[in-house]
């Protein structure tokens, strides 16, 4: 029993390890590429068709080589890249109608070389998913492709030796394996087919052909992208409103310290290795990740200035009127908080402004409380002479540090 | 086993008692809010009160903001868990310490009046980094499986 409970663990664990796997397959990282291929090349029978003569051939299927390469970037599953192929093929050729070459040679067999120089634009994606390292792909490329038919011969007879350029699609499908995050080989199916192809036979008269092959190759590719840095771990700073911009410092487990003291300098950290390196991270991408939280979070305090005209308990014509906006800063909050806090100007010593500074703060609060606010919900402060709003030497009368703010939280 | 719990619970006591003063509040709940405090899991809302050492818990469909009594403040997102392990604030002078662990999710942060009068006297945790929090406003993500 104990033995089966053990199998079915490491089969879930086995599951669950493939399912990890298939989310977040490793490497290749985006950046730039360089890839070469080579393989089996088949080239389907053509069908030759004299444009304005009898001329009528047929090649046969045959199966050749493909070499090439190919230069690209990767972007995210997306890669494109530029190809150039080169195909050879040499194949069987039959005149069902020999044309101006004369009836002689009709049903004449022969022989001939077609060889093809390719140079496509490819687009391929490669599936999120990963099987040991093994990953689908499929992609489509387009451009142009030049078809050499080189010595065409019929019953001793040479029928043409001509080349022609054509537009060219070339679908394909393949299996990557990754050997490491940067080197990979890959197993690929690709078609390629040609348009409009026209070639000129020995007689210099036109005739309409067509190209068309199935290549199987095997092609290696160095991928240069690093592994970007991860984000799981991430910290980010963000301007304020204003603009301005604080800073954060960085201390990883390895015990390295990195500053982050720009809007969006970030650093993100893996767990395994306790290194936290900078990474780069757009708004956009705050947005996405931290949505949620940046939408949860409270109002900023709002603080309003009072003052007292002089050597009376009674507020200026402009206190009065920022004490009004308190009671709209509380209305549009769900939970808030009345923080009362007075400040003098430095005549005195520190204990006596910090007694004076607080009897300000009560009477201020027995204005709230008298507006019907639960004395509950009010706290009060005094500061003294530590936070002055004009900065003066000390013992300096100066009756705007004299104040009393109320802040709602 | 009795009387151990009761020599337990005489010893946490005073502790306790320590603790009482709030040292901010929710203002902002949504979906699945929990706030532990000495060691109970309770379901919480905007107007609560958080205290040093409790523990914030949002769930999958949870978001949380929290203004402390410096003036600072923190979002959680969900899936997220914060521990306030440390906090220490004098209104007078403004001197103080704001030490918290993100355990996991994601959390927006404002600093306050602890940051102000002493730059890095808040710090914020997480399983991978310690941040000294210069000013003022970052966001922080800590994942909890393993990378």
């Amino acid at each position: 029993m104990r033995a089966l409970l053990c199998a079915a663990a490491a089969a879930v664990a086995l599951a669950l390890g493939s399912v990890a796997s298939l989310a977040q397959p490793a490497g290749p990282y985006d950046g730039p590429y360089l890839k070469l291929e080579g393989g089996w090349n088949h080239v389907e029978g053509m069908s030759g068709n004299g444009s304005g003569t009898a001329l009528n051939l047929n090649t046969s299927p045959n199966e050749g080589f493909l070499v090439g390469g190919a230069a690209g970037w990767r972007f995210d599953n997306w890669r494109f890249e530029a190809d150039l192929d080169y195909r050879g093929n040499s194949t069987g050729l039959r005149l069902n109608n020999a044309g101006p070459f004369g009836a002689a040679l009709s049903g004449a067999t022969g022989g001939g070389n077609i060889n093809s120089f390719s140079a496509m634009v490819n687009a391929i994606y490669d599936f999120p998913v990963a099987w040991h390292r093994i990953t689908p792909y499929a992609g489509l490329g387009v451009g142009v492709v030049n078809v050499d038919v080189s010595n065409f011969t019929a019953g001793g007879t040479r029928i043409a030796t001509s080349s022609d350029m054509g537009a060219a699609l070339q679908p394909m499908l393949g299996l990557r394996h990754m050997y490491n995050d940067h080197m990979a080989v890959s197993l690929e199916y690709r078609y390629l087919d040609a348009f409009n192809l026209s070639f000129r036979d020995a007689s210099n008269n036109r005739f309409n052909g067509s190209y068309k092959t199935h290549s199987v190759m095997l092609s290696f590719t160095w991928y240069f992208g690093n592994l970007p840095p991860p984000k799981d771990n991430l910290v980010v700073v963000l301007p304020e409103d204003n603009g301005h911009v604080g800073a954060v410092v960085v201390h990883d487990t390895k015990g390295d310290q990195l500053l982050l003291d720009k809007a969006y300098s970030a650093a993100g950290g893996y767990k395994g290795t306790g290194a936290a390196q900078s990474v780069e991270v757009k708004p956009a991408e705050v947005k996405t990740i931290f949505g949620r939280a940046l939408a949860a979070a409270p109002i900023p305090p709002a603080s309003f200035i009072l003052y007292f005209v002089s050597d009376s308990d009674e507020l200026t014509e402009a206190s009065k009127a920022n004490f009004e906006k308190v009671f709209a800063e509380m209305a549009r909050r769900a939970a808030v908080e009345i923080v009362v806090t007075g400040h003098t100007d430095t005549v005195g010593s520190t204990a006596y402004n910090d007694g004076l500074s607080l009897r300000r703060a009560g009477h201020v609060r027995d204005l709230l409380v008298a507006r019907g606010i639960p004395t509950a919900s009010i706290s009060i402060v005094g500061r003294g002479k530590r936070e002055l709003l004009v900065p003066t030497a000390d013992q300096t009368p100066e009756e705007r540090n004299r104040r009393v703010v109320i802040t709602a939280r | 086993m009795m009387r151990f719990m009761v020599v337990m619970t005489a010893l946490l006591l005073p502790l306790g008692a320590l603790a009482q003063e709030p040292i901010g509040q929710l203002k902002t709940a949504s979906g699945s809010v929990t706030v532990t405090h000495g060691g109970a899991a309770k379901a919480a809302a905007a107007g609560d009160h958080v205290f040093q050492t409790d523990m914030v818990t949002t769930g999958a469909d949870g978001a949380v903001g929290i203004t402390f009594i410096d003036n600072s403040m923190m979002s959680l997102g969900p899936d997220s868990e914060l521990s306030l392990d440390q906090f220490q604030f004098n209104v007078t002078t403004h001197e103080g310490s704001f030490d918290s662990f993100l355990h996991k999710g994601t959390m927006a942060v404002t600093s306050g009046q602890i940051v102000q009068q002493q730059p890095e006297a808040m710090k914020v945790r997480t399983p991978t980094t310690l941040l000294g929090v210069r000013g003022t406003e970052f966001v922080v993500r800590a994942s909890d499986n393993g990378k």
